[in-house]
């Protein structure tokens, strides 16, 4: 961890110039990464899929067909219907957009407060006891526990699943930013910020806050990833998104019923969601090796 | 000598019983000889919030706890009053005085003999602790009298007393004095009734393990739904809490579990085809949905009777049930079984499936766009369906609606907050009696907040009527108001699946499962 | 090194305290009471009220919760008022199939996953890694219950190997209790697998180029006892780290699974608690777990310090 830090200080003071010769490295570096390539490949299919497949889906999601309930997978039905007779692949398709959407939501959500709490609890000693006993605390808690127990109390809407697992997935956040920034705090050059008058505000966002990006960027993603597996626990459990919305975890949760009659119920939401969080992980993984030299170094 | 005796009262139980399960089953013709001991796994899709009937409504307790208790009276397969424990009856002239006689030598599963007394601290604790008897019998008096006599007193004449005491629901359980003696206000403790099965263990989120009880004393009357001859001829019986349909389902199909209730419908086919396993068809009560009309749109009647039209009961039903044999249209209140109460009253006004009278009554009532809120449970997925297809049969006729989905918890809660809904969509078991459906009294207060002075007037004659003719007549009409006034629309008499092994004979229905004179053969 | 642990033990009263105070806000704002649901559909909302008097949940909420921290200060988790038994009660009477199954996933996790690994170190960058990589990645991919599911589609419905969900406890039979368990311990542990897989990839590979190891090579000793008995025992920590760290996921994360194989474990226990508003079971039980979970990772910080003794003396 240090090395990073050190690496992207030294970075930083480098003349702008030759920022730009650093990016054009790391996109070269980016493209010889193959998990990171193959991960953003599946991600970008899967986005394609979230907003072309409800184009390509001539049917209505939540139109109710009651003659054409549980249907094999046939021409009319790339993947059957499910079992009040609705399309399986118009509801693949439209679920993409809610379980995606809440994944990318809960993500940028939690980069914001965790790096805010983050940030001010690495600066400030004082708030530093508070806020990490808090997140401590919160972390105590099995993350599906607390999903659960959240949700129980503020009632299945999607926001409230996308409030949930902000609360739930913040304090890891806070936790790597602040970490990332106490290096970053003891180093000379906020000393010398600090002796010379500079605000609080300034040096903490102008000074700390980039140095913790790279390190975000990466627990966001995989953040994400765990989102889409979280939410879609939380409606497999009927505590997450609300019935009829095309939630994979929903669509789960209505193949569970039937199982024994029509495996595509379950098969198909479930590729979905693997392909995703895989696709996710994969990007996420090659984003560390590429913003963490020394786990680079240790790779070659 | 003795052995050639059992064997005998074995066979002649058997026959006897294959007379009676030939009613339910059909196909029995297999005859010989009674197969007793073993055990009975059966898979129940819900767990009992406590074993004290007298405290919940909850028929998982009911189902469960009916093998180890017994009443004074009961309900034959009908809902004809019967007696249990009580060897006979009598209601005095002016309905005022009704005194029971005690059979002999009945003993409670600890050994001792059950006395008056015991009969008296049961009765007290649950005129005290349950709808019924807190609504009816607050100011009636039970006292022993002599050595197997139990009078009870009432204020005035009330014709469904019987019947209310031979209620399976938060039934009048007979227990112990000291036990009853010992309840607080969450129930009692120890379970120990008169039943043919006694208490063994419940381990919560698992099962519940009942055992033959030896002493049990029979009846030898036929056996009809709760009343007359009841024999335990398997040992054990587990009731394994299995929430998880799909759980029960393959249980069934393995041979894990003898018996699997609540079978999802879309199953029972796959569950025909398997010839270890049988499907039972149980015509149990029905489900509808309630109006609040204490606020919001539907305190108009007007309203009420816009929905009413607007609704293609089948269709809602088809949605719940998936196939007609696992529903019927049935408009009456009462089912045609209970041949002392049927009516057709109303008849007309069921299922009407009109949308341009619908839409006529609603503009009639005056309705500007307001959005009508439907709650409903995925909990229980055949009021969800059913909520499903009656939001797209109101927005037809150009209602605004949301469909609000809760688990059952908060469902409970929000249909008790009138400002939350507008409509909640639930369901109802047979009831043995008219003022048993909670939707009819408005002293009930029950959420929907009926407030109807004919009903309720009519539900008094009902119960002061001098007869049964008599008191059939006024439900007639107080069907016919019900209809009117529109309270809750019932969808359609529902069922449940329970399926068994095919090596499991002699199981009954009455609002749930009897698994007395139950043989694993 | 006492002084030591009971450092870290007070550090754990206040993280548990916000534990508590979280868990305690939460429930008590959840809509839907306990009383209305025990009483059941049909009950007049009088009685409802009645018994949510008898019950004390008309209290003033901070006088609730400071009598029920009270009583947990004192070993005293409450009364469930559903199963008619303390607290504490159910909350055992519900371990023993949750940690069978979190103890047979752990175990087939790291059977599993060590040997993986270390194949996967020795041969890096040959095909056998990429395709084990890889294959780690899915499995961190795939929520357990998720698996459980697929697992039940093709072993249970499709080839009706194994039951579809149910739980046997040990008494009914060793062998009825692992057939049981198999299909929801391969979900559960799939993913302490992945990740005990690659930490003992990447750590081997750390210590394989260590000096040591070269001189250990150099010296001709053979290539199994260099890795076996040399580099795995020192890549060790860093992997007994993940596997303690996932025990106490892997025992929050049998709660979904639970409830896809229906096992009346903790997790079933608090999700059924929640359904019913059982208050009292799910404050407890989940404060249960929580404390569990700071004291499992506890004593995994502590094993440190005796298989690597450097660890101890850093610290002081």
């Amino acid at each position: 961890m240090q090395t990073t830090v050190v690496r992207e200080q030294e970075l930083s003071q480098v003349k702008s110039h030759i920022k730009k010769e650093r990016r054009q490295l790391l996109i070269r570096r980016f493209l010889s990464n193959k998990l990171a390539v193959t991960g953003s490949v599946i991600i970008v299919i899967i986005l394609l899929f979230t907003f072309v497949g409800p184009l390509l889906a001539s049917y209505d999601p939540y139109e109710l067909e009651a003659k054409q309930r549980l249907l094999e997978p046939s021409d009319a039905h790339v993947f059957g219907t499910d079992n009040y007779g609705r399309d399986l692949f118009s509801r693949v398709a439209y679920g993409a957009k809610v379980s995606i959407g809440v994944g990318f939501f809960v993500a940028i959500i939690t980069s914001i407060l965790g790096m805010i709490i983050g940030l001010y609890a690495a600066y400030y000693r004082s708030l530093d006891n508070i806020l990490m006993r808090l997140c401590d605390g919160l972390m105590a808690f099995p993350a599906i526990l607390l999903a659960i127990a959240i949700m129980a109390a503020l009632g299945p809407r999607v926001e409230n699943v996308i409030i949930a697992l902000s609360i739930v997935f913040t304090p890891y956040v806070a936790r790597t930013v602040r970490s990332s920034a106490l290096v970053i705090k003891e180093q000379t050059y906020i000393e010398a910020l600090k002796a010379q008058g500079a605000g609080a505000t300034r040096i903490i966002w102008v000074n700390i806050a980039p140095n913790v990006i790279s390190p975000l960027v990466v627990q966001a993603t995989f953040i994400f990833a765990d989102s889409i597996i979280t939410e879609a626990a939380l409606s497999f459990l009927g505590a997450g998104i609300p019935a009829p919305a095309p939630s994979w975890g929903n669509l789960l949760y209505d193949g569970k019923m039937v199982i024994f009659n029509a495996w595509w119920m379950t098969v198909f939401p479930g590729i979905a969601i693997m392909l995703t969080v895989f696709g996710l992980n994969l990007f996420g993984d090659g984003l560390r090796d590429l913003l963490d030299p020394h786990n680079n170094k240790a790779k070659k | 000598m003795k052995k050639i005796s059992l064997l005998c009262l074995m066979l002649l139980l058997s026959f006897t019983l294959m007379a009676c399960s030939a009613e339910e089953s059909g196909t029995d013709d297999k005859g010989g000889e009674a197969a007793v001991g073993g055990e009975l796994q059966v898979a129940y899709n819900a767990q009992p919030p406590t074993l004290d009937p007298l405290l919940t409504t909850a028929v998982a307790t009911r189902d469960v706890m009916r093998h180890v208790y017994e009443t004074l009276v009961t309900v034959n397969q009908k809902f004809e009053v019967k007696p249990m424990l009580a060897k006979s009856y009598e209601v005095s002239e002016d309905g005022k005085i009704i005194t029971f006689e005690l059979r002999d030598g009945i003993k409670f599963h600890n050994g001792e003999e059950m006395l008056p007394e015991d009969v008296v601290a049961s009765m007290n604790r649950w005129k005290e602790s349950t709808t019924l008897g807190k609504s009816y019998f607050a100011d009636a008096v039970f006292s022993s009298s002599g050595e197997k006599t139990v009078v009870l007193e009432m204020k005035q004449p009330l014709s469904t007393a019987l019947a209310m005491l031979a209620d399976p629901g938060q039934a009048a359980i007979i227990t112990p004095k000291e036990i009853n003696e010992a309840a607080t206000e969450q129930g009692i403790t120890e379970y120990i009734g008169t039943g043919p099965y006694k208490f063994v263990e419940w381990k919560t989120d698992q099962y519940v393990h009942l055992e033959k009880f030896s002493d049990y004393q029979s009846l030898d009357s036929e056996s009809s739904g709760l009343a007359g001859k009841k024999e335990g001829f398997v040992d054990d019986i587990y009731f394994q809490f299995v929430t998880d349909a799909s759980t029960r389902l393959s249980g069934i199909q393995t041979g894990e579990y003898d018996i699997a209730n609540a079978i999802p419908f879309d199953n029972a086919e796959q569950l025909e085809a398997n010839e270890d396993v049988v499907n039972h068809i149980d015509h149990n009560g029905f489900n509808g949905l309630v109006f609040n009309k204490k606020a919001g749109f539907f305190a108009d009647v007007i309203a009420r009777q816009a929905v009413n039209a607007a609704l293609d009961e089948e269709e809602i039903l088809m949605a719940s049930f998936t196939n007609e044999n696992f529903y019927e249209l049935e408009h009456g209140l009462m089912i045609k079984d209970q041949v002392e109460w049927y009516s057709e009253a109303g008849k007309d006004q069921y299922n009407q499936n009109d949308p341009e009278k619908a839409k006529q009554l609603l503009e009639e009532a005056g309705y500007n766009g307001e959005e009508i809120v439907i709650l409903a449970s995925r909990d229980y997925e055949d009021h969800y369906n059913a909520a499903v297809v009656v939001q797209q049969q109101l927005e037809k006729i150009g209602m605004k609606t949301k469909l609000d989905v809760y688990d059952w918890a908060t469902v409970l809660q929000r249909r008790a907050d009138e400002k939350a809904y507008d409509i909640f969509v639930t369901g109802f078991p047979t009831e043995p009696i008219p003022a048993k459906y909670v939707f009819l009294d408005s002293a009930n207060q029950w959420p929907g907040w009926t407030n109807s002075p004919e009903m309720d007037q009519l539900l008094d004659q009902i119960n002061t009527a001098s007869s049964q003719e008599e008191a059939q007549e006024y439900f007639a009409q107080l069907q016919e108001e019900f209809y009117n006034y529109l309270p809750m629309i019932k969808f359609g008499n529902k069922t449940t699946i329970t399926s068994t092994r095919s090596n499991i004979e002699g199981m009954g229905f009455l609002q749930g499962v009897t698994l007395w004179n139950v043989q694993k053969k | 090194m006492k002084g030591y642990i009971l450092k870290r033990l007070l550090s754990l009263i206040p993280v548990l305290f916000v534990v508590a105070v979280v868990v305690f806000l939460i429930i008590h704002i959840t809509p839907g009471d306990p009383a209305s649901v025990m009483l059941g559909p049909e009950a007049s909302p009088r009685e409802v009220a009645e018994l949510r008097e008898e019950l004390g949940l008309n209290l003033p909420l901070y006088q609730q919760f400071t009598s029920w921290l009270a009583g947990v200060v004192q070993g005293d988790f409450g009364w469930s008022i559903f199963m008619n038994e303390p607290v504490l009660q159910s909350f055992f009477s519900h371990l023993g199939p949750t940690l069978s199954l979190a103890i047979f996933a752990q175990l087939l996790a790291v059977v599993l996953a060590i040997p993986f690994g270390v194949i996967a170190a020795k041969r890096r960058g040959t095909i056998i890694d990429q395709t084990f990589m890889g294959g780690s990645l899915i499995g961190i991919s795939v929520p357990s219950f998720l698996l459980g599911l697929l697992l039940i589609l093709l072993f249970a419905v499709q080839l009706r190997w194994l039951p579809v969900a149910g739980y046997k406890p040990l008494d009914a039979g060793f062998f009825l209790h692992i057939r049981y368990l198999i299909l929801p311990a391969i979900a559960l542990g799939a993913m302490q697998a992945a990740l005990i897989a690659r930490m003992t990839r990447s750590s081997m590979l750390d210590i394989l180029n260590a000096n040591y190891i070269k001189t250990a090579r150099s010296k001709g000793l053979k290539e199994k006892i260099i890795i076996y008995k040399h580099a795995l025992r020192n890549a060790f920590i860093p992997i007994l780290t993940v596997i303690g760290q996932t025990f106490g996921t892997l025992v929050a994360g049998a709660a979904v699974v639970e409830t896809v194989f229906n096992i009346p474990g903790i997790g079933q226990l608090i999700v059924n608690s929640v359904e019913r508003r059982d208050f009292a079971v799910i404050q407890g039980t989940i404060l249960l777990v929580a404390i569990s979970y700071v004291l499992i990772n506890l004593v995994v910080d502590l094993l440190y310090g005796v298989i690597d003794p450097r660890v101890r003396l850093n610290r002081k």
